[in-house]
């Protein structure tokens, strides 16, 4: 059966990514992208580098000229939520009161940053959005005191960033080293000391008791539950996000269940990116991944499968991260693991992340672009192996 | 035959390696960690494959007319 009208809801990476592909196989009905935010498909990850560092305007990380949308025949509906799904009669409602049919539903809603309870004011940030990113660039500069609230990946980019426009920067975790739920504990240090030598103010193993306002309810110190305060002028943030599930009551708080084409239990629809959580045939479960090649490759997937040509996502997850002058690249998936090996030195280095057989699960190369081919391959070529020992 | 020319926007490439996995007699991955071009012009479609394989849409691939 052919889809007529494929309505795809999240204009960021995933969704826009589904869009092309569709018209790249050849597909000849309407096709619109739908999303919540003002401006065209852009490139989330410059949020916290280039375009939080001024480097990179808004109309630079657009994805694609805004020429090409058109050209394409990629109808976009720009600024609007999906506020309700209705599944039998094929029908959307936004919040400015449309109803968009379809024959084949997307949802690529992303995902959305989690704010602490009390926190939202002026002054605090999350980073999710463009515009979130605009904002807080407008607070950065020389003497600004930053403190961010989550050693993650957002966190200590932006931590860099920050550092670089001449803003003073504490970063506070619960956890004892940076990026530690991912890296481990071993890597963390090696970057914890960096951070230290770049001046960032790190103080871990310890949580946020709460936020004290000054004059105009703008942040005036946080206060830790050691009983220590950090003064601070900006406050970010960055304690992970939930998959954007709003509007969609039929699908639970984490993630929309899929097969490897992106294809949920109902007949017609797909989902993708961020918010899906969607089977891996390589590592033989299902996992939803925030990172840019699974958003992209899981898009194209979608519209393959749309188009009756099953392609399925089975690329190993990959994510990379700039920061404080490293580049970190790390592939595979593992969320336990018994042991890490580091080979280098500390501005160059590689992590193997093992299991109690010894067998490989995921790796790490900082700063070594060259050895993530290798990586990859030993990582994909153990996997077999790995199968067989857990059936 | 078509013959294929392929460009690659370096500032795009992340260095996800499938391009010269899929290709590798056209492209390769430098010491950089960018994705280069390794001919110019080529008549395997495998370029195609792993010009599609791209998580950043970095490549690009122009089928070029034999002149007969």
């Amino acid at each position: 059966m052919s889809s007529r009208r494929v309505l795809i809801v999240g204009a960021g990476l995933a969704g826009s990514r589904c869009a092309e592909t569709l018209r790249a196989g050849g597909f000849d009905g309407e096709v619109v992208l739908a999303g919540a935010e003002p401006v065209p498909p852009y490139e989330r990850p410059a949020l916290s580098k280039e375009h939080l560092a001024g480097e990179k305007d808004a109309t630079a990380v657009e994805l694609r000229p805004r020429s090409f949308w058109r050209q394409n025949g990629i109808e976009l509906l720009l600024d609007r939520r999906v506020t309700a799904i209705d599944l039998g009669a094929h029908t959307a409602q936004t919040d400015v009161c449309e109803e968009l049919g379809w024959d084949a539903l997307v949802l690529a809603t992303g995902a959305r940053p989690q704010m602490l309870p009390g926190w939202n004011g002026p002054g605090v940030h999350m980073l999710r959005t463009l515009a979130d990113s605009a904002r807080l660039r407008a607070e950065l500069g020389p003497g600004v005191r930053l403190s961010i609230v989550g050693a993650g990946f957002v966190g200590t980019e932006v931590a860099s960033t920050a550092l670089s426009l001449g803003a003073s920067v504490t970063v506070v975790d619960m956890t004892n080293t940076p990026l530690e739920r991912v890296l481990g504990t071993e890597v963390g240090a090696v970057l914890a000391s960096r951070y230290l030598e770049n001046g960032v103010d790190l103080r871990l193993g310890v949580g946020v008791d709460r936020l004290e306002r000054g004059s105009g309810g703008r942040p005036r110190a946080l206060a830790l539950a050691d009983g220590s305060e950090i003064a601070a002028d900006v406050v970010v943030v960055a304690v992970g996000v939930r998959p954007e599930v709003d509007g969609l009551a039929a699908f639970g708080p984490t993630g929309i269940a899929t097969d490897a084409c992106g294809r949920t239990g109902i007949p017609g629809v797909y989902a993708a990116g961020d918010v899906a959580r969607s089977w891996h045939p390589l590592l033989g479960r299902a996992l939803r991944v925030e990172h840019w090649t699974s958003a992209a490759g899981q898009g194209g997937s979608v519209a393959h499968a749309i188009l009756g040509d099953e392609r399925p996502f089975e690329a190993l997850p990959y994510f990379w991260s700039d920061q404080f002058g490293l580049r970190l690249q790390y592939v595979g998936h593992t969320e336990s693991w018994t042991a890490v090996e580091l080979d280098g030195e500390p501005g160059s280095f590689v992590a193997r992340y093992h299991d109690g057989h010894g067998q490989p699960l995921a790796a790490l190369a900082v700063n070594r672009p060259a050895e993530l081919g290798r990586l990859r391959t030993a990582l994909a070529d153990a996997l077999p192996e790995r199968a067989a020992l857990a059936a | 035959m078509s013959t294929f020319r392929i460009h690659i926007d370096r500032t795009l490439c992340s260095g996800f390696g499938s391009c010269a996995e899929l290709a590798p007699q056209a492209l390769e991955v430098g010491a950089d960690g960018i994705a280069g071009v390794l001919v110019g012009e080529t008549d395997d479609p495998a370029v195609l494959d792993a010009a599609s394989s791209c998580p950043m849409a970095a490549i690009t691939v122009e089928a070029v007319e034999e002149a007969a």
